[in-house]
């Protein structure tokens, strides 16, 4: 031992480093005692027996999942609504669907017209599994006479279920028996990591774990009222283009054009809609038949440049098909008569098509008048080309394309790489795109694409990300 | 049913409860009925198939050690005549019992070819037809049977060696049905043999808890692999190949690819392990660090390892053994040495084994041309091998200094990546036009892998950590430390630490779009 050592030894024999370590526990892993003085796990006492090992090993983790629960969960509005539609009041005209659903419907309008009592329901991110969910939900103690429906294209190519999100219906739900099938049939088929921990950790959490933090400590939170749905939206940086005007109705105040640069856009294909989707429709149908509630499905105006570009033909033929088929009346708002629901690309918040309240004001009354009327069919044109001749001439909108999809890149090349010609490509998806509209789903993720303008500075992207990833990105 | 799924893991804690709660003696019925709902969950029908290929194989084996069993034994004294029957009485007997082994190879061969690659190579659309079909007989329905190209290998494997006087002909058949239909190794292997199994099933298992924590453990690895490192860099490979990419995007699709195969094939593999080791039942091995081979050859042993076995023991032993390649190798000697010949009769023998394993995988012309690829390779290094000697000691190259060893395994490395492009792309055709976009750097475009996003500067990091675990974990392994017995040896609190961190980092990040069950599970 050289002399320098020793020295550095005190009277118990300890090096520099032994007593450093002694007294910082550097090395070891530290927890503070009662006394604060520290100690390292090492000298933590395990638990004897094997079960009592097992148990410390499942509270620990189930410990850590309550703390990311409550950091990472979104507060969910859906839950504070479900509580509100099974309160006293009884609601006899429901709105379901997803978020244009949500912003395209007044409840105060359709009440001034129709003289019900209306609530709407729709709400981001609802695949059609969960819209019978929710269906059957709303209708557990109340007794809805009608349904409204918003159908979007885009979820009808989803096979999924909401998780992750704060529109699980599984968990904002009420009526145990539903919550209990929903279980059954489909969170089972789920991945475990999905089903047992409905959070996720990506960068949007992460940003809004204050507001999440807050708001569920509130009494309007917790007492699932009314008030705590602004907040919930201020948290989950949904209030920047919208007011919550009450009965479920998110009003858009403002045009944004950071969300149009996010807005892309993905073919309506009917071969993509998987057959559980339209066996689930049946049962929304065979449900509300049992019941007897008018189930009326709609699909909400979409603004010019959306029909102006994209296949709206496609998806309209479809579901006139469908609903035909199961004797349900279906209304496309894109087919009115030009001179009934006027609008520009600049009466939405954004491209995708969720509309500014004025215009969604408007869009209710005419629905209203739709409900009421003998021969609604009057209110339509019957062909997509008098659609298009009805609308405005493209304005231009900053970050938008008047033609984007006409000749992009990786249309052409899938095309050329399978050796399909025009016709193929559009009724076969090519080989090469790889991701199913199913990957483009539920759940959002770096795969929604999102610019960095929009992800940091439009918080309501981010949350369009998660619901219309393929669209946005 | 999903491996990944909630409601596998249910059927999973509520086999084990039933399985640890039952007498010792009756575990392996327990072990057999698990399959057979296991089976049920994907369709009943399932059970059909397993019911037909245990029967060939159970009734082959049974005739061909009746054959064996019959043949008389040589007596002292024997006259020549009477040895002379014998001989052509044990000729007989020979040929019945290879006839019985044929013939249950090619039924066999036969229930794949017709339930796997017919309806692919027709382009059959089955829900369509079961459609048709079900509106005559409502029970009738054709289905790709579950897990078939695994267990058909697995019978094969059983005849094969029965036939072979490796093992011994299993006399009960629901023993044999187990072998079969065991459900840890119907979703994606390893193909296993029956004389390794057969012990694993019957023997006693040992104490409940020591089982669950060591497959557990493996489960958690296997999950972290496949959900944290491969569907994570999954979105990247996806999006990388929804496009036509160019340059450096090709090289970098390739890489992630070979990281997500990796993480998918060797961490569902885990997960099987990890599922068959809570019920006591250890399965081989199915990868052993392939990325630190030093040649293609080394690799493809360390990579899926069953399968490569079985095409050593079952296709390329007996093509060694197959009259014309002995004809092959006499003619070759004729115009080289001996052991020239041997290379040349090796080399074809790699070349067809690859094709195999290639079309094993799928009808595509990309499975043919992945195996062709690596085929060839494996075919030149054989044939050069001597040149290879003589180029060395002329360049003086030490086989054993370190750079050298680098060298290999980068080439080897680049070897395997390049041969990756098969499988991301639908034909060889596109595949090998891909590899060629690969030389244009100069229309490199990262942002069509890498958005220039929030959250792709959030999950790179991420994913970059997860690989540098499974790179150490892996290296470990290649010095030959045994990370689980080390980890046993470790403190309670400290085994806790990774155990939460394993499964914690699955719950976290084990979250992405577009990610779905086991690639292999496909195949």
């Amino acid at each position: 031992m050289r002399i320098s050592e020793i020295r550095k030894r005190d009277a118990s024999g300890r090096s520099d480093t032994a007593r450093r370590k002694a007294s910082t526990g550097r090395g070891t892993f530290l927890q503070r005692n009662g006394a604060g003085r520290c100690v390292s796990l090492r000298k933590l006492k395990a638990p004897k027996s094997r079960a009592g090992k097992a148990a410390v090993l499942i509270l620990i983790n189930i410990a850590v999942m309550l703390i990311s629960a409550y950091l990472l969960k979104q507060p969910s509005i859906l839950e504070t609504e479900l509580h509100e539609v099974q309160g006293e009041t009884n609601y006899d005209t429901i709105v379901v669907g997803d978020s244009h659903g949500e912003t395209a419907v007044d409840p105060d309008v359709l009440d001034g017209k129709l003289g019900t009592t209306s609530f709407n329901c729709a709400r981001r991110i609802m695949p059609v599994k969960d819209i019978y969910y929710l269906i059957r939900e709303v209708s557990y103690r109340n007794d809805p006479k009608t349904i409204l429906y918003e159908l979007d294209p885009f979820y009808w190519t989803v096979p999924g279920i909401s998780l992750g999100n704060d529109t699980s219906v599984f968990f904002a739900g009420t009526d145990p028996k539903n919550r209990m099938d929903y279980f059954l049939n489909e969170m089972l088929q789920q991945p475990f990591a999905n089903v047992i921990a409905d959070y996720r950790f990506a960068p949007r959490n992460a940003a809004q774990i204050p507001g999440t933090a807050w708001v569920k400590l509130q009494p309007a939170y917790l007492r699932h009222e009314d008030r705590s749905i602004p907040m919930i939206m201020k948290a989950l940086y949904l209030g920047e283009n919208y007011e919550y005007r009450g009965r479920g109705f998110r009003y858009g105040t403002t045009w944004s054009a950071a969300l149009n640069r996010s807005y892309s856009y993905e073919k309506f294909r009917a071969k993509n809609v998987p057959e559980s989707n339209l066996e689930y429709f049946h049962k929304m149908a065979e449900f509300c038949r049992e019941k007897g509630v008018r189930l009326v499905c709609f699909y909400s105006a979409l603004p010019p440049y959306r029909l102006r570009n994209e296949n709206e033909y496609d998806a309209h033929d479809f579901f006139t098909r469908l609903c035909a088929e199961e004797g349900v009346e279906y209304y496309d708002m894109n087919y009115l008569k030009a001179d009934l629901l006027p609008r520009t690309d600049y009466d939405y918040v954004d491209v995708d098509g969720h509309m500014l309240g004025e215009l969604a004001e408007r869009q209710t009354s005419v629905l209203a008048e739709i409900l009421a009327s003998d021969r609604p069919q009057m209110m339509f044109v019957d062909s997509y080309d008098e659609v298009l001749a009805g609308l405005p001439e493209f304005m231009g909108m900053p970050g938008i394309d008047p033609a984007p999809w006409e000749e992009t890149e990786s249309e052409t090349e899938a095309q050329t790489e399978t050796g399909a010609g025009p016709l193929e490509a559009e009724t076969e998806p090519g080989p090469e795109t790889g991701t199913g509209p199913l990957e483009a789903e539920t759940e959002p993720g770096p795969e929604t694409g999102m610019g960095p303008l929009e992800a940091e500075t439009e918080p309501e992207t981010e949350d369009m990300g998660e619901t219309r990833a393929g669209k946005t990105g | 049913m999903n491996i990944t799924t909630l409601l596998f893991m249910l059927f999973l804690m509520a086999g084990l409860l039933i399985y640890y709660l039952i007498p010792g003696r009756f575990q392996w019925e327990c072990l057999l009925v698990l399959s057979a709902v296991f089976l049920c969950a994907a369709d009943w029908r399932n059970l059909l198939y397993i019911a037909a290929v245990t029967g060939i194989s159970f009734a082959a084996a049974l005739r061909i050690e009746k054959q064996y069993s019959e043949e008389s034994l040589p007596e002292t004294g024997e006259t020549s005549e009477r040895r002379q029957i014998r001989k052509a009485e044990k000729a007989k007997r020979a040929r019945k019992a290879k006839h019985a082994a044929v013939t249950a190879v090619v039924l066999l061969v036969l229930i794949l070819v017709f339930s796997k690659y017919v309806p692919e190579a027709l382009g059959l659309d089955l829900s369509k037809v079961n459609k048709a079909l079900q509106e005559r007989w409502l029970l009738l329905k054709l289905i790709t049977p579950f897990g078939l190209s695994y267990y058909l290998l697995m019978a094969i494997s059983y005849v094969l060696d029965v036939y072979w006087k490796r093992d011994r002909a299993e006399h009960n058949f629901l023993h044999l049905c187990l072998f079969i239909s065991y459900f840890p190794l119907l979703t994606q292997g390893p193909i296993s043999r029956y004389s390794q199994l057969r012990e694993e099933f019957f023997r006693e298992h040992g104490s409940a808890y020591d089982n669950l924590k060591a497959g557990a453990l493996l489960i958690l690895w296997g999950f972290f692999k496949k959900m944290v490192i491969a569907d994570r860099i999954g979105v990247f490979v996806r999006r990388g190949w929804s496009g036509r990419q160019y340059g450096l995007n090709v090289v970098i699709c390739l890489i992630f690819y070979g990281i997500y195969l990796y993480g998918d094939f060797s961490g569902g593999i885990d997960v099987i392990r990890g599922i068959s080791e809570c019920f006591g039942v250890k399965v081989t091995e199915n990868f052993r660090q392939p990325y630190f081979s030093k040649s293609l050859g080394e690799f493809w042993r360390r990579w899926h390892i069953s399968l490569g076995a079985f095409m050593k023991d079952y296709v390329f032993f007996p093509l060694a053994l197959w009259k014309p390649f002995k004809v092959l190798k006499k003619k070759t000697k004729k115009h080289m040495s001996s052991r020239a010949a041997g290379r040349v009769a090796a080399a074809v023998m790699d070349l067809i084994v690859f094709l195999i394993v290639g079309v094993w995988h799928g009808m595509g012309s990309q499975y043919a041309g992945w195996g062709l690829y690596n085929g060839v390779i494996l075919a030149f290094s054989t044939l050069m091998e001597e040149r290879y000697a003589v180029w060395k000691t002329s360049l003086h190259i030490e086989e054993s200094s370190g750079r050298y060893q680098v060298f290999r395994l980068v080439r080897t490395l680049l070897i395997v990546t390049i041969g990756w492009v098969f499988d991301c792309k639908d034909s060889a055709r596109e595949a090998i036009a891909m590899f060629f976009r690969a030389f244009l750097l100069g229309r490199t475009d990262l942002t069509r892998i890498f958005p220039e996003t929030s959250e792709a500067a959030f999950y790179l990091p991420i994913l970059f950590a997860a690989c540098l675990i499974l790179f150490w974990v892996d290296l470990q392994h290649e010095k030959g430390i045994s990370l689980r017995e080390k980890f046993a040896g470790q403190s309670y609190f400290r085994q806790v630490c990774v155990w939460t961190f394993l499964f914690q980092a699955i719950l976290l990040f084990g979250r992405t779009v577009g990610a779905g069950g086991f690639m292999y599970a496909n195949f």
